[in-house]
């Protein structure tokens, strides 16, 4: 019996699991780039401000 | 069981983990999973300082938890008189904390509780937050195998950023490698391809198919849902699976951030807040 208390304590104690592949996730990783960096404006709101820019100039010019 | 995850952006780190422990009690007709879901796998190593761990595998170190072992180790870092331990706010470094972790709970506590190691027993350990006077954090990590704890090991550099999970991996392995890691030792039992060959066939599946949930310049909300769905996803994976419910309980989400350091974000209490209103656990 005390040779089962003892089993089942260690046992007890198992969340059985593992490390994760980290060769594999870092994979997945995103390297910061030019590209990737942080945009507050999204690409379709810039070209919109551009072409009213573009329109404000033409109308300046007159 | 256990699934944890960590999410490093550049402006911090969220850290989130499920709440199951699994008991197996050996018994006449086999062994019985009795499951709980009310373990703490997440830490504050240093009160409010932008240093936290995680732990897996292994929820226990002889007689103590590794929850109780983590505290009695951050009462080590806050002790000026403790100069083994204790942390100085102007130089420590996150290495300096995991090999000081790795001191107390495999020298102090794993090889004092057990003359002849199991050689079942798994337990990771992870580290995460900022050095001193840095500007991005980093992760380390140590495991404790059987007799064995190699020094640890650098799991994110400063400059690295994305997810990394551990414990059960299989659901977010299949989600975001677009396979499971079983899948090698198949395409070389069917001879598809030659055992020499199959990490680096793993490797172009995962480049082919793999699915990025996060980017480094994300907030750091976002992150902290991107963790959370991570560790759901999991817990999901284990309930509805034909399977024991080994991931499960309330998810437990922390964020370190520069300036804020340590902060809960979800967690659960024995106790009601309301009904006890001390500032420092009664000290």
């Amino acid at each position: 019996m005390e040779d089962k208390i003892a089993e089942a304590t260690h046992h007890s104690s198992q969340w059985a699991s593992g490390a994760g592949n980290y060769e594999a996730q870092r994979q997945l990783d995103f390297r910061v780039t030019a590209q990737n960096t942080l945009k507050v404006t999204p690409n379709n709101d810039v070209s919109a401000a551009s072409a009213k820019t573009v329109e404000q100039r033409k109308k300046n010019r007159g | 069981m256990t699934f944890v995850v960590t999410v490093k952006v550049t402006d911090g780190l969220v850290l989130a983990a499920d709440s199951a422990a699994t008991f197996l009690i050996p018994h006449p007709t086999g062994v019985i999973a009795k499951i709980y879901n009310h373990a703490n796998k997440i830490f504050n190593l240093r009160k409010v300082w932008p240093i936290g761990a995680m732990v897996y595998g292994s929820g226990s170190i002889g007689a103590a938890s590794v929850e109780t072992l983590s505290k009695d180790l951050r009462q080590k870092f806050s002790d000026p008189h403790n100069a083994e331990y204790h942390l100085d706010e102007n130089s420590y470094s996150i290495e300096e904390v995991a090999i000081k972790a790795r001191k107390f709970l495999y020298e102090e506590c794993y090889l004092h509780a057990y003359q002849q190691p199991p050689p079942d027993f798994v337990m990771g350990y992870r580290v995460c937050g900022y050095s001193a006077k840095v500007d991005l954090p980093e992760i380390w990590e140590f495991l404790i195998v059987g007799p064995d704890c190699l020094p640890p090991f650098s799991v994110q550099g400063r400059n690295d950023f994305g997810l990394r999970w551990a414990g059960e991996n299989e659901a977010l392995d299949r989600l975001m490698f677009g396979a499971t890691s079983g899948i090698q030792n198949w395409l070389v039992q069917k001879g598809f391809v030659q055992p020499q060959d199959a990490r680096a066939v793993y490797s172009e599946i995962i480049n082919q198919f793999s699915a990025p949930l996060s980017l480094p310049a994300m907030p750091i909300q976002d992150a902290i849902e991107v963790a959370r769905f991570a560790v759901e996803t999991s817990a999901k994976y284990a309930k509805y699976g034909m399977r024991a419910e080994t991931i499960g309980g309330p998810i437990e989400i922390a964020a370190i951030t520069k300036h804020e350091g340590f902060k809960w974000v979800a967690r659960k209490h024995y106790y009601s807040a309301d009904l006890n209103r001390e500032t420092n656990h009664g000290r």
